[in-house]
């Protein structure tokens, strides 16, 4: 075990999961990986992360699903929730950020940033 | 024996009425069974057209959610390409090798760009051009545009100048304004030969801030000006310079003019060059 933050990665796309988790990992975070909205669920609640990188638009539970299930847990009270998604429209990420979202990155996104914005939500 | 004769007559002349009389009433109610099947036939093309009305419109839609959709899927396989060529350029000091990454990342975005504008299209298709009006001041959005135009304005030996007068800010929305200035100005480096020149010029004239971004380029003849602002529509000077392009940045640089409620025009001289001015109203 290490003292290191973890973050919750979720995206039914396997190559930016892998990306967005060698680039958490090489800045330091501990990672732990969700290929599907139920999944990345039941590990939320497993291991209660510091950080939850949720893709939108997966399988059985949206990233958005997962998120308002989260946000009436008082467990995740402290959780920050970055969201991921290529719907990029306006309307899209109001919808995002008003269901409890910290931030919102559109499809595609530089990986360099998404590790930026953890930080900055860790050490506000 | 006379009124016997006047009887026959009488009697030929009524039934020479009566037969006139029938024939009047045949041609009447042909002429009106005529009319009913006319009628008939009508409505049956007015129900066809009714019908195909809106087989249009709903393939019209099908085509929008087409390219909605397509463009968010586009978008996924590009978020892998540009990650790990990002993470590839940290780790590699091969110079040749990153000089291909390079091209592999420019292209990726190049993509992202038409895939954004595609999208933006169907937006606009559906009438969906909101605005976020915010108080914008062109000035400094021009300013940022040029400066951001500036390295491709080099690799192509474009002299870039900006002349810009205190103008008042306007009611609009930023991101599309300076989508608007990029679009202009991405077009005029793109058309001006080497050594050429493109200026950026911003000036308040009544209630009006009038933008016009003019370039000594290739120019549009008199016939193609009238179809420049039409979706995908690309200049012949364009295909047979093979200059990039998806024929979409003017259609879209206009509507985002009109939802400011401006005005965009067009004067150009074939080999001299082309001036593009908008003007967009201070208050709206």
């Amino acid at each position: 075990m290490s003292d290191a933050p973890l973050v919750l990665c979720a995206d039914d796309d396997g190559d930016i999961l892998a990306l967005v988790a060698l680039r958490l990992e090489r800045a330091g975070y501990e990672v732990v990986t969700a290929g599907d909205g139920d999944a990345a669920l039941a590990l939320a609640r497993a291991r209660v992360p510091s950080v939850a990188v949720l893709d939108v638009m997966m399988p059985r539970r949206t990233g958005l699903e997962v998120l308002a299930e989260l946000r009436t847990d008082p467990v995740f009270v402290s959780l920050k929730v970055i969201l991921l998604s290529a719907r990029v429209q306006e309307a899209d990420m109001e919808r995002g950020i008003d269901a409890g979202a910290d931030a919102y990155f559109p499809k595609p996104f530089k990986a360099s940033e998404l590790v930026d914005a953890v930080q900055a939500l860790l050490n506000p | 024996m006379h009124a016997y004769a006047i009887g026959i007559v009488g009697a030929i002349v009524a039934a020479l009425v009566l037969m006139r009389l029938a024939g009047l009433v045949r041609v009447v109610e042909r002429s009106r069974r005529d009319e009913r099947l006319a009628r008939q036939e009508a409505e049956q093309a007015q129900h066809l057209l009714a019908d195909q009305n809106e087989q249009l419109v709903e393939l019209d839609r099908l085509k929008d959610e087409f390219v909605s959709s397509v463009s968010h899927e586009l978008r996924t396989p590009l978020t892998s390409i540009s990650g790990y060529v990002e993470l590839m350029l940290e780790d590699e000091t091969h110079e040749e090798t990153r000089a291909h990454l390079a091209i592999v990342e420019r292209n990726a975005q190049r993509l992202l760009g038409l895939v954004t504008d595609l999208l933006f299209t169907a937006q606009l298709q559906e009438g969906r051009l909101e605005l976020e009006r915010a108080e914008v001041d062109l000035a400094q959005l021009a300013t940022q545009a040029l400066q951001s135009a500036r390295p491709r304005a080099e690799v192509a030996g474009v002299n870039l100048e900006l002349d810009v007068s205190d103008v008042p800010q306007i009611a609009g929305e930023p991101v599309r304004l300076a989508q608007l200035l990029d679009n202009l100005i991405s077009n005029a480096i793109k058309f001006t030969p080497a050594d050429g020149h493109v200026r950026v010029g911003l000036h308040a004239r009544g209630g009006v801030v009038c933008l016009e971004v003019s370039d000594t380029g290739i120019g549009i003849s008199d016939a193609e000006r009238e179809r420049l602002f039409e979706r995908f529509f690309r200049s012949q000077g364009a295909l047979e310079r093979q200059i990039q392009g998806t024929g979409l940045g003017l259609y879209i640089s206009k509507a985002i003019v009109e939802a400011h409620n401006g005005w965009i025009a067009v004067e150009s001289t074939e080999g001299k060059g082309t001036t593009f001015i908008v003007e967009l109203p201070v208050s709206t």
